[in-house]
């Protein structure tokens, strides 16, 4: 099933803040990441995620710095990697708090309707 | 251009206003374009078809152009600001701070040649050397400007002038019941008459004006001697004529020297007769007055009460141009007077007409008593001592045309006495002023001066040392602060031109921010502050009684510049290969400089030799050691700087390249130094401490260890640096850079920050050391020229003698 790409606009900069929560990544491979968890289902365009990381950058919740590829990687010799800053932690759980109340609210709605979620 | 690269270039051209972020996205696209073409080629595509996909996933590429600007919008806008702000205000905040500096550079250039005045009157340079006086007049003009308009008129109204005139009349006449103003008004109008000899022959009106001052004056002070002595001036110097054809009158003298001097006087005419007779009368009435009060003293005090507290050299300045304009203002109408006096008693006395002749002479060695009895400047006594004592001569000279010889010979012998005893008291008044001001206050300047002051054996020059090198660090920082400009002045002027003559806008590599902070806390504020920490502790040793000070100075700026030079190139170059990585740029590929470090040897060599052979030759011979140390110390700076020099070009020697262990090179060199100027310190104080004997080979060895260790360490460092490999292999890069304008850019803004930083160490602590100077100078300022303040048993005895 693919997802609207307004809907994957509306829901990348969570998605980004949570990838990076784990460790620090460079672009290629947050793409990479979310194809391979969602199955495809949430493709993401490299034309969406850079702008979305430099504005990210730009607000202060993530931090970047250029290091050298690990050895026998294929493909640039240096890669931008990016990390989730405390103020973008802080961004990711209202995030997430909302996303849930969000979410909750439509399937209350959804509910009410009679119909199956 | 390859596909890739056509695509990236469309998808950030509306980033080029800012080229270097341009290239780091661009760079990053790049990446992520080649990793991706590198997963479908793993994936088993052909290589057309796997760039061909990496393409499309980016997506529409006018749609990813427009959100790759708006994300960036806010950084271009940001860097554009803080470039432009720092342009507008780091470089002109650090020149205005230089300006400061070298302001307080001039002030204390000013007091330094006051000091060194050969006159026994410190504040005698005000008035005869022009730098100083201009300086004083600036420092006099800012610090009377908060003052009301009486304060003001106060502190002017006993300078000569047309305004200041003015300003005494309106205090005098404001305070009728103050005498030391009508006095003060007196003298300046009579002495402004006075100094126009033509205006005052053609039109007698401004003479009768001042007499009339003077009438008024001698009306409120019938007592005082002033009054009619200021009349006697005025009509002395408008009624006769002084020729310098001198007639020998048949004798000799002696006064204060050995040596027989031949007694002398000028041919005298009188021109008006009636104002002569005059000049007589009032000379008569003045010999007859109880005492002479030229009311200076108290206006001198007063004035000096009105002065804020000293707070910089400026101020110390200002006091001493006021004292400078007081005593001496009066004194030269009253010698005048007697001059005039003995002239016509000598003209009497040719003309065999003895009673007339003797009763002038006999006033005027009255009017010299009242002037010593009364005198409450040093100046004043001296000087009425000395017109006495010529007065003497004068009287001898009169016994001698009446062929009255063993009068004459009476008198001379009296003047011989009287001699002696005004030489012991000068000689000893010079030797007490000379040692507390040269031997206080000019610690560093002696040293560096070497033969031209001589060190008094008793002198103790621990007094304010402190903040004496202050001003030295002041000097140091003003200097190193303007090389800075210069530099990054020339270096935006290179930047300049290259652009001009590629017609474009070339890249230049910014190395971040942060990188900036860390180059000047690290290769500015931490060398400068740990040089802080030692020189204001007790181990810098600023407050000892040192001699060589001058030199050893040298030698602790030579090292701190050196740390500086190679921490800065170490940080900014390691910054900049960093950022050239992060962009793919290339860097700048240096030329070995094979020749130039054996030139560098060489001069090294040679200068080892000169350090060692004036060693060898102040120790051979009985030579002041200030001098050789001093040249020996010049040639080791010299090694230093041209060191540091070498580092900051040559990657051959700098330990800033790509050698396996900078750091250590660095360190090794810095320590090296450091025990050397730490021995080079040590035997200073030993022979300080007398102890110069016992550790007389110590020198012979310092700088030759010096030497050594520098061309070891550069030797050394030579040596890793060839065997080194690369840490970052160069790459060619798709865009072309112009690596020089590029490297020198993104050097200003760190440039910039290091003459902010090094203005605000300048700025703030040393105002310290200036506040501090100034108050250990200002209290001898104040009281130099005052008779209560002076050793009243030196200069009783010349009382003792004129009673």
């Amino acid at each position: 099933m693919e997802f609207s790409q307004d809907l994957i606009k509306g829901t990348i900069i969570p998605a980004v803040l949570a990838l990076l929560r784990e460790r620090s990544m460079y672009g290629y491979e947050m793409v990479k990441l979310v194809n391979a968890r969602t199955n495809g289902c949430l493709e993401w365009r490299e034309g969406t995620l850079y702008p979305t990381l430099h504005r990210l950058e730009s607000d202060g919740m993530i931090s970047s710095d250029w290091r050298p590829a690990p050895e026998g990687a294929p493909g640039a010799r240096l890669r931008k990697y990016y990390a989730i800053t405390r103020r973008g932690r802080d961004e990711l759980q209202r995030r997430a708090r909302e996303w849930q109340q969000f979410t909750g609210a439509i399937n209350r709605l959804l509910s009410a309707e009679g119909g199956n979620p | 251009m390859s596909d890739f690269d056509d695509m990236v270039a469309r998808l950030t051209r509306r980033l080029r206003r800012d080229p270097e972020l341009q290239r780091e996205i661009s760079r990053e696209l790049l990446t992520h374009l080649e990793d991706a073409a590198a997963e479908g080629l793993h994936a088993g595509m052909s290589e057309d078809q796997a760039r061909q996909n990496a393409i499309e996933s980016m997506g529409d590429e006018h749609d990813v152009a427009e959100r790759l600007y708006q994300a960036n919008r806010r950084r271009i806008r940001l860097r554009q600001t803080v470039k432009w702000a720092s342009g507008l205000v780091v470089m002109p905040a650090a020149g205005v701070l230089s300006i400061s500096l070298l302001w307080s550079l001039a002030v204390y250039l000013a007091m330094t040649i006051m000091l060194l005045g050969t006159s026994q009157y410190p504040n005698s340079a005000v008035s005869s050397n022009a730098m100083v006086r201009s300086i004083a007049d600036r420092a006099f003009a800012q610090r009377t400007t908060p003052l009301s308009a009486d304060q003001l008129a106060l502190l002017t109204c006993t300078l000569p002038g047309r305004t200041e005139i003015a300003a005494a009349r309106r205090l005098a006449e404001a305070h009728p019941g103050d005498h030391a103003l009508w006095a003060n008004y007196a003298i300046l109008a009579v002495t402004s008459a006075g100094n126009v000899p033509a205006m005052v022959r053609i039109d007698r009106v401004p003479i009768q004006d001042a007499i009339a001052i003077c009438r008024q004056g001698e009306a409120r002070e019938a007592d005082n001697a002033l009054y009619p002595l200021l009349i006697a001036y005025l009509c002395f110097e408008a009624s006769t004529r002084q020729s310098a054809t001198d007639i020998p009158a048949g004798f000799n003298y002696r006064f204060m020297s050995d040596a027989p001097e031949p007694a002398t006087f000028c041919r005298y005419t009188v021109t008006d007769p009636a104002m002569h007779q005059q000049a007589l009368r009032e000379l008569h009435i003045a010999a007859g007055k109880p005492r002479l009060d030229t009311g200076q003293r108290k206006l001198a005090l007063r004035q000096l009460e009105k002065l804020p507290p000293p707070a910089g050299l400026d101020d110390v300045l200002v006091r001493v141009r006021l004292e400078a304009s007081i005593p001496l203002l009066c004194i030269a109408p009253l010698r005048s007077v007697l001059q005039h006096a003995d002239a016509t008693a000598i003209d009497h006395a040719r003309r065999d007409e003895q009673t007339l002749a003797l009763e002038i002479n006999a006033d005027s060695l009255a009017v010299c008593r009242l002037a010593a009895r009364q005198a409450q400047f040093v100046v004043e006594l001296l000087d009425a001592f000395s017109n006495f004592d010529q007065s003497l001569i004068d009287k001898a000279i009169i016994y001698h045309m009446l062929g009255r010889h063993e009068l004459r010979d009476a008198t001379l012998a009296r003047l011989a006495t009287d001699g002696d005893v005004y030489r012991s008291v000068r000689e000893k008044q010079n030797a007490t002023d000379r040692l507390r001001w040269r031997s206080q206050h000019a610690g560093l300047l002696e040293s560096s001066l070497g033969g031209v002051l001589t060190r008094p054996a008793e002198a103790r020059l621990a007094t304010e040392r402190k903040a004496e090198y202050g001003m030295a660090d002041e000097l140091f920082v003003g200097l190193s602060m303007l090389m800075l400009i210069v530099t990054a002045a020339l270096v935006g002027f290179v930047a300049l031109l290259r652009r001009l003559r590629a017609g474009r806008l070339p890249s230049a590599a910014f190395i971040g921010w942060r990188a900036i902070v860390r180059t000047a806390l690290i290769s500015v504020v931490l060398p400068l502050g740990l040089y802080a920490l030692y020189a204001y502790s007790p181990l810098g040793g600023r407050s000892f009684n040192v001699w060589v000070s001058y030199d050893r100075l040298l030698v602790e700026y030579a090292v701190l510049l050196c740390a500086i030079v190679v921490l800065f190139r170490w940080q900014a170059g390691a910054a900049l290969r960093r950022r050239a990585a992060e962009l793919d740029a290339p860097e700048i590929a240096w030329r070995p400089l094979g020749p130039q470090l054996i030139i560098f040897g060489i001069v090294l060599a040679i200068a080892a030799v000169v350090c060692i052979w004036f060693w060898h030759y102040d120790i051979r011979t009985t030579l002041p050691i200030g001098q050789t140390h001093t040249l020996a110390s010049l040639a080791m700076a010299a090694l230093l700087v041209t060191y540091a020099t070498v580092c900051a070009i040559a990657p051959g020697v700098s330990p800033s390249t790509r050698s396996p262990s900078p750091l250590r090179v660095f360190v090794d060199v810095a320590v090296l130094v450091s025990l050397a100027t730490g021995i080079w310190f040590m035997i200073a104080v030993a022979q300080e401490r007398d102890m110069w004997r016992m550790l007389r080979w110590l020198p012979k060895v310092t700088p030759a260890i010096a030497v050594v260790a520098v061309l070891t360490a550069a030797w050394v460092a030579r040596r890793r640096s060839r065997n080194a490999a690369p840490k970052i292999a160069p790459k060619p890069v798709p865009v072309a850079c112009d690596p020089v304008f590029g490297r020198l850019a993104s050097l200003t803004p760190a440039l910039a920050a290091l003459a902010l930083a090094l203005a605000l160490f300048g700025a703030l602590p040393l105002r310290w050391a200036e506040a501090r100077a100034a108050r250990a100078m200002a209290l001898p300022a104040d009281q130099t020229l005052l008779m209560s303040e002076m050793d009243q048993s030196t200069l009783l005895p010349l009382r003792d003698r004129m009673q």
